[in-house]
């Protein structure tokens, strides 16, 4: 069966099982999901068999290895240079010891074509090369930096976490902007153990913040919920924001822009220190990374925070002149319009 | 003349003109509306502003494509010959058409800040927020100028001149359609549009920062 | 004799239709009547003459500017009434006077308002809301209260009724009389122009066929009773077309007649009768003659 027939029928299969599903017929769901499990398994076979009838190759550049097609060798070649020098500035030593999974790249579609964006590529090997390490970091770390790669938090970020800081009720932010640097520690979850909803947030602030809670919860839980939102019962929101994390005050992205900061500023072997030692303190660990004190790292950090241009601005003061540039020439044009027509 | 070929665009505009005014005299309260104090004062306001900040440039696109059609509808309709038989250089009264609209626009730009700033006078923000109504709407300004302008030349071209526009944006559709086919990672109409909407480019305003209420 | 409008070996061509060398001239305070048929370019000729079409050879000099080096200048000093309505729909009468106005300096109010009362114009109506004829009374107060040296009027009466035609042709007179403007009026229906028109120019299928005086061209052309067996050889004048009459004898229309050829016929009683022509009839014989010559020039 060719793969644009299996996904139709697959599609026509998932909209019969959606309309199906609103019934709540337990044996019907039970019935679809076995239906879907056997064409799934058909899609793949589909899917491997096209690859199959494709000859791979295999690129090795450092820990990095590319299962790929003739065809795309040369371009993912030079990606995969390119990845490996960007992961080299970013994990230094570590990078040699991790061991990487093969990264399958190129469909048969790509191979047939010859081509693809070797920046794009790079970018694509990079990112997976780095999630791979972050994730086999100590949970601690990992659960810090939520799901965020320091790489991702670029400094145009910036307004995006001070909105959070500023918006977000929670006891430390007023203090981290006043310049409180223990406060923005705080903030940013960096103590041990992690902190309690009492530790940041007010209980004038949990009903607010049970309310931007979207998860699901049982019947139960849904019942105290509405009590603390509505009535603002204090034990209802307690027992709501027990049941899972609560929203940190600042933005997560907060988090990977401060890691990708220390990074920056300890140079080399960053990475090592900030991943050698997993019992100390984040802090701690932040601030050996970046060679210089917490306190240092989170000045820095604010100011970032706090002089980031908004996402999509121009130099400052230069709206008018972008106006002035492309206006004229438009208008110039438009008066020097024939009069005969 | 300024004054006549005015009061010709008004009245040729004049109801979505007014319609104009009043959304943006509107959105600024409307989209506060609601906030009440408490703990997550900041947040609601941020998100409000957030929310409502597309609308914006929305509105400026629509101000400035209601304001060229006004100022060309009159002279299409009477397919140029009234206009170009007043003894008048073209590009002079092509000035005065321009300028009109101009006007126009700085109206809807002066209700905009009429709106915001009674949206936000008097009102007790938290700490750490601004209010920038006045900033709203120069950006709003701006935009609609920028838009204004392109369209106004688009408006005005001849339709032998139209007949090339349209068919070199209906030659990029079909080069970016068949790259695509061929898997090619080439794709002219995608960067076409990057470039107009990059943070230098024609259509730069629309992306700029909308909020109202800000940090 | 100078000419408001000189145009010499003008040369315009759009799709199948062409002007090949159309050359042009009318004196300065004529009333110069331009007749053609439908679509013989009369339209084409008075839109290159206000810079509304670039022709591609000739020269064309308009109050003593050249088009379109001073179209600006020109027309400031030429007042135009074209053949469909060209102002804005959605102006009132008052407004659109207000609109003139504002771009001619010499714009005489007092004559609008006298026109506008003349005529009965509401002046509080859309022009969208006007009939033709109103329309067309609209167009011509505007043409005539900015005071122009030169009137150039498309088919000003075409489509109005006569009540409407007589009232529009008066007011034109009018302000000719008091002012020596030129006027060129083009027009297909003849006889209209045959009672004011002192000047007349044909044109047709792109080419002017005649150029002169009324009175030159309605007493040139007649027709002539004359005995069968007569023979036009040699003739003082020129004979446009022969054709039979009853009781044997001929009929030929010609060009060029004066009453002092009557002797050249001799005393042979060949000539039976001299039958003068209207402008239409004069007019239809112009042109039959120009499209198929079996013209015999004296």
């Amino acid at each position: 069966m060719s793969r644009r027939v299996a996904s139709a029928a697959l599609g026509a299969l998932l909209l019969g099982t959606a309309s199906l599903a609103a019934q709540d017929s337990a044996a019907t769901l039970a019935r679809m999901e076995r239906r879907l499990d056997s064409l799934r398994a058909v899609l793949a076979a589909a899917d491997s068999t096209a690859r199959s009838r494709v000859r791979t190759d295999t690129v090795i550049v450092g820990s990095l290895r590319i299962a790929t097609t003739p065809a795309l060798r040369p371009a993912v070649q030079r990606a995969a240079a390119v990845a490996w020098e960007r992961l080299g500035v970013e994990f230094g030593g570590a990078l040699s010891e991790a061991s990487l999974p093969a990264m399958p790249v190129g469909s048969a579609a790509e191979s047939l074509a010859g081509n693809v964006s070797a920046e794009l590529l790079a970018d694509a090997l990079e990112r997976t090369a780095a999630r791979v390490v972050w994730g086999r970091q100590d949970s601690t770390l990992v659960r810090w930096l939520s799901g965020y790669l320091p790489a991702d938090a670029a400094v145009a970020d910036g307004s995006r976490i001070l909105a959070s800081l500023v918006g977000t009720p929670a006891i430390p932010n007023a203090g981290c902007l006043g310049g409180a640097m223990a406060d923005c520690a705080l903030a940013l979850g960096l103590g041990a153990p992690p902190p309690s909803v009492e530790a940041w947030y007010a209980p004038a602030a949990w009903p607010g913040l049970v309310e931007r809670d979207r998860g699901s919860l049982d019947s139960r839980s849904a019942s105290r919920r509405a009590d603390c939102i509505e009535r603002a019962d204090m034990e209802a929101c307690r027992a709501v924001l027990s049941l899972r994390p609560p929203a940190p005050p600042v933005a997560p992205v907060g988090r990977a822009l401060l890691a990708q900061l220390a990074l920056e500023s300890g140079g080399s072997g960053a990475f090592e220190r900030l991943t050698s030692d997993p019992e100390a303190t984040l802090g701690d660990r932040l601030a050996s990374a970046a060679r210089q004190p917490l306190d240092s790292l989170l000045a820095g950090w604010l100011r970032t925070v706090r002089h980031a241009p908004p996402s999509g601005a121009p130099a400052k003061g230069s709206e008018l002149l972008i106006v002035l540039a492309w206006s004229c020439p438009a208008l110039l044009l438009s008066l020097r319009g024939s009069r005969c027509r | 003349m300024f004054r006549v070929i005015l009061a010709n665009q008004w009245r040729e505009s004049r109801i979505a003109i007014l319609f104009l005014a009043a959304t943006a005299v509107a959105i600024p309260s409307w989209s506060l509306w609601g906030t009440t104090p408490g703990p997550w004062e900041a947040w609601h306001l941020l998100n409000a502003a957030q929310q409502s900040s597309l609308a914006y440039p929305l509105l400026a696109l629509l101000a400035a494509l209601t304001l060229a059609a006004g100022a060309w509808r009159p002279d299409h309709r009477a397919r140029h010959v009234y206009a170009l038989t007043l003894p008048v250089p073209r590009s002079r009264y092509l000035l005065l058409r321009y300028a009109a609209g101009l006007l126009l626009l700085a109206c809807l730009g002066m209700a905009l800040a009429v709106g915001a700033g009674a949206a936000t006078v008097g009102r007790t923000l938290p700490r750490y927020l601004e209010a920038h109504p006045l900033l709203l709407a120069g950006r709003f300004v701006l935009a609609g100028v920028s838009a204004y302008t392109l369209l106004f030349a688009v408006s005005g071209i001849t339709a032998r001149t139209a007949r090339l526009l349209v068919a070199g944006l209906l030659l990029l559709l079909a080069v970016s359609a068949a790259a695509d086919l061929l898997g090619l990672d080439w794709n002219p109409l995608a960067r076409c549009f990057e470039a107009l909407m990059s943070p230098y480019g024609p259509l730069a305003p629309f992306r700029w920062t909308w909020m109202l209420i800000d940090v | 004799m100078t000419h408001a409008i000189d145009v010499r070996d003008l040369t315009y061509r759009v799709q199948d239709f062409a002007l090949r060398n159309l050359s042009l001239r009318v004196p300065s305070g004529a009333v110069y009547g331009f007749l053609g048929p439908n679509g013989a370019g009369k339209t084409t000729t008075i839109r290159l003459l206000l810079g509304l079409l670039r022709p591609e050879a000739g020269s064309i000099q308009v109050l003593g500017g050249a088009v379109p080096a001073d179209i600006v200048s020109i027309l400031g000093r030429v007042g135009y009434v074209p053949e469909r309505p060209h102002l804005y729909q959605n102006h009132t009468v008052e407004e659109s006077i207000r609109f003139h106005a504002a771009f001619h300096p010499r714009f005489d109010h007092a004559a609008a308002a006298d026109l506008a009362a003349r005529f009965g114009l509401p002046e509080r109506r859309l022009l969208s809301r006007l009939s033709k004829g109103e329309m067309g009374k609209v167009m011509i107060l505007l043409a005539l209260a900015q005071r122009p040296e030169l009137l150039v009027l498309d088919e000003p009466t075409d489509g109005l009724d006569p009540v409407v035609r007589r009232e529009a042709l008066h007011a034109i007179l009018d302000y000719v009389t008091e002012s020596n403007a030129t006027v060129l009026i083009s027009s297909h229906l003849v006889h209209e122009l045959e009672r004011f028109c002192d000047w007349v120019g044909v044109l047709d299928q792109g080419t002017i066929v005649a150029q002169l005086p009324m009175d030159e061209f309605k007493s040139g052309l007649k027709r002539l009773r004359v005995a069968a067996g007569s023979s036009p050889d040699a003739a003082p004048f020129s004979v446009l077309a022969r054709g039979t009459a009853g009781l044997g004898g001929e009929v030929w229309t010609v060009r060029g007649w004066r009453p002092e050829m009557t002797a050249w016929f001799g005393g042979s009683h060949a000539l039976r009768e001299v039958v003068d022509l209207d402008l239409e009839e004069a007019f239809v014989e112009l042109l039959r003659s120009a499209r198929h010559p079996t013209v015999r020039e004296g």
